[in-house]
């Protein structure tokens, strides 16, 4: 079905999303599996094209004119592509809001040109051992001393964790006030007291730097705290939709990839027998439930470049196309026989990768806590 | 508590249970705590065979005559599967069911004649092809591909299935042969560490076995199904310790009512699972196994392990996706148990074809 979510200039920057990876990524991507993480070089190189400034001023080194979409189509060309570019996702989807929003102009002034000129890799954290999504749970203390905070704690599950050189993190600065006793602040790394852990060895998503941080007895300047203290709860959910409709496009675009790889393999060529029918009805049943999934992931993303996307639809929208993502990969998985479950085929790399979309920001059951919350009940 | 062991129970005698607890322990304390090691070497050691043979856990399904234990008897091939899957060696699961049900079962028979030479001392490792057909027969001559084998770069014979006259059938190869090349498998997703390669041959010499394709489907389908289904008891095991111990927003997982939903539906299925499984294995005890019941139960352990493994990385929340986590490990094996033996297009069609003949 024809899209109408994009003008033609975001179709222009595809085009040119398509040749950068297509250049600059696809052809060392295991090597950043092996590696577990992005090299320095790909930063800077993407730097270089925009795609570490979309959304950014231009004062600030950002892409002109460029929004939220321009970086839904960074991520359904990688997708497209068979990469997993979330650190990416995490730079222009996750990050970039809370310095736009909540930095003042002289943090801007300071990190923003870092951030774009590809020169600081960023990450937020928030989960820890053993709170998970369960921001009351959290245990990292940041208290004041002169005119600094000293941190304290542990962070897991930080995406780009290994490699930044920002952190916003998530503190209680008041342990007994609840979620008013939260704050965020920006930590500058290396610093004395914090540490990195190992990176993760995960199902899938091998080129993703995963890693557990910890603080000990950090000191952040206050002036490096975003916005007030006490106002990081408020914070840290404002950016929740667009954050969940970005985890929903990356997983309908990874879904439709899986879909074509599919087709692809069992179309017949010269000469070969031509796909049975079971074969046609299993990947005309994930087309349609494609094509419903990409109407609802536009229709969000309309509302969301409208700057009304609500919080209840966002939640509904990556419960389903990343439930969506889940089945397209088991299906596609099944046709494809045991060549197709290796680390580094396309479907071994889909299935393994799609496994925790229905659990990274916010797991599915959470999304279904918010919709149900939405209803009345 | 352990539903692992509650499934089976009433099918095993004492001395499948005394077999199960030297399995248990050369499992757990001589091969666990390898696995990491091989699975980054991508290779497993050949001793593996040798040692599993020391413990009684090689030729189970080859009568006294032929140098195998004295009595057929496949509860304890199902005990050994149920022992390495249910502690995370899916692979090595793979392996012995190649070497042990599929080798030694398909090389060892009246026509056949006694086992190869050191295939029940595991000093000869037989490596089997579970892909599809790929390679033609020509005669008493093989060429083609095949990829996947698995115990392919220990083997020292491999079987494989290819076309003849259109049909398929097995033959037997040596591996070291001049019109042979092998070469190590890329890794998979899951289940890791399996020793697997990929092979190409033009023209090598082939004996062709008796035993047709389709037996030979019917004897991996029952074992993958049996390895399945302990993986899926496994991940449910996993998941109800995880969850009985594990908190969230202030309470316990397994106190959440969605998690004893989940729960309860798994435990229902592989209640149920069981109940046909022991069926297929007092068949197959009789040698009166049907390639319909071997069908269906494979096509319904890998599903049901499937599910389990998927579920269970859900309840474990971020946790489930890191290998630190044996959950993870099931997810990662329960893929390629799905598509293993032909996966469920060639359950589903041999259960049509025996529906509609």
């Amino acid at each position: 079905m024809r899209r109408t979510v994009f003008d033609p200039e975001h179709e222009d920057f595809r085009g040119r999303v398509r040749a950068f990876l297509e250049a600059a990524v696809v052809p060392e991507y295991s090597d950043w599996e092996r590696a577990k993480r992005p090299p320095r070089r790909f930063w800077q190189r993407a730097a270089k094209f925009g795609l570490l400034g979309i959304g950014v001023p231009a004062e600030f080194g950002g892409l002109e004119g460029s929004n939220f979409r321009h970086s839904a189509i960074v991520t359904e060309e990688a997708q497209a592509a068979g990469l997993a570019l979330g650190g990416l996702r995490i730079h222009t989807d996750i990050c970039m809001p809370y310095f736009l929003e909540y930095a003042n102009r002289r943090q801007q002034a300071r990190w923003l040109p870092r951030l774009t000129g590809g020169d600081a890799v960023v990450a937020l954290a928030i989960s820890e051992p053993g709170a998970g999504s369960d921001i009351k749970g959290m245990n990292t203390r940041a208290r004041r001393e002169g005119e600094d905070y000293l941190v304290s704690g542990a962070k897991t599950f930080i995406s780009n964790g290994l490699e930044a050189d920002l952190i916003i993190l998530a503190v209680k600065t008041d342990p007994e006030a609840g979620r008013s006793g939260l704050s965020l602040v920006v930590v500058e790394a290396p610093c004395s007291g914090f540490a990195r852990g190992r990176a993760f060895d995960k199902i899938g998503q091998h080129a993703q730097d995963l890693a557990e941080l910890f603080f000990d007895d950090v000191r952040v300047p206050i002036a490096n705290r975003l916005g007030d203290e006490g106002r990081g709860f408020e914070y840290l959910t404002a950016n929740l939709a667009q954050e969940r409709l970005s985890i929903a496009i990356n997983s309908q675009a990874a879904a439709a990839a899986t879909l074509a790889v599919t087709v692809e393999a069992m179309r017949a060529g010269r000469g070969e027998p031509a796909p049975g029918q079971h074969v046609k009805f299993e990947l005309a049943a994930c087309a349609a439930e494609l094509s419903a999934g990409q109407a609802l992931v536009d229709t969000a993303l309309a509302a969301n470049a409208g700057g009304e996307l609500a919080a209840a639809d966002a939640a509904a929208v990556k419960l389903y196309c990343t439930e969506l993502q889940g089945r397209v990969a088991d299906r596609c998985l099944q046709l494809h026989g045991p060549d197709g479950y290796g680390a580094e085929t396309r479907i071994g790399r889909a299935f393994a990768d799609a496994r925790v979309s229905r659990i990274y920001g916010g797991s599915s059951e959470i999304m279904k806590v918010i919709v149900a919350k939405e209803l009345g009940l | 508590m352990n539903f692992l062991s509650s499934g089976l129970a009433a099918l095993y005698e004492p001395e499948h249970e005394d077999f199960r607890e030297s399995a248990r322990r050369y499992l757990r304390t001589e091969v666990l705590p390898q696995r990491q090691q091989w699975r980054d070497a991508g290779a497993v050691p050949r001793r593996l065979f040798a040692d599993l043979a020391k413990i009684g856990a090689i030729g189970l399904a080859v009568g006294e005559a032929e140098g195998g234990a004295a009595i057929k008897d496949p509860r304890f091939r199902a005990v050994l599967s149920e022992e390495a899957v249910g502690c995370g060696l899916d692979g090595i699961a793979l392996m012995l069911i190649a070497h042990d049900d599929l080798g030694v079962e398909l090389l060892t028979d009246a026509a056949a004649g006694p086992a190869p030479a050191g295939a029940l001392s595991g000093e000869t490792v037989i490596g089997w092809s579970p892909g599809p057909v790929t390679a033609v027969a020509d005669g008493a001559r093989l060429s083609g591909e095949v990829n996947g084998v698995i115990n392919g770069n220990l083997a020292d014979l491999v079987i494989v299935a290819a076309r003849s006259e259109g049909e398929p059938a097995l033959f037997v190869i040596d591996p070291n042969a001049e019109q042979v090349k092998r070469r190590r498998s890329s890794a998979l997703v899951g289940p890791e560490p399996c020793d697997r390669a990929d092979f190409r041959f033009s023209g090598v010499a082939a004996q062709r076995l008796e035993r047709s394709y389709a037996q030979a489907r019917r004897v991996e389908q029952m074992s993958i199904a049996i390895a399945a289904r302990a993986g899926a008891r496994n991940a449910l095991n996993l998941t109800l310790a995880y969850t009985a111990e594990r908190r969230a927003f202030g309470q316990l997982i397994s106190e959440f009512e969605n998690s004893r939903v989940v729960l309860a539906e798994l435990a229902a299925e592989l209640t149920l699972l069981d109940l046909f499984i022991e069926r297929c294995l007092r068949a197959a005890t009789d040698g009166s196994l049907t390639g319909l019941d071997a069908a269906i139960a494979a096509l319904r352990a890998t599903a049901a392990y499937r599910r389990a493994a998927d579920q269970g990385v859900q309840l474990h929340g971020g946790y489930g996706y890191m290998f630190d986590y044996e959950i993870a490990h099931s997810y990662a094996a329960s893929g390629f148990f799905a598509i293993s033996a032909g996966g469920s297009a060639a359950a589903r069609s041999t259960i049509a074809a025996e529906l509609l003949r």
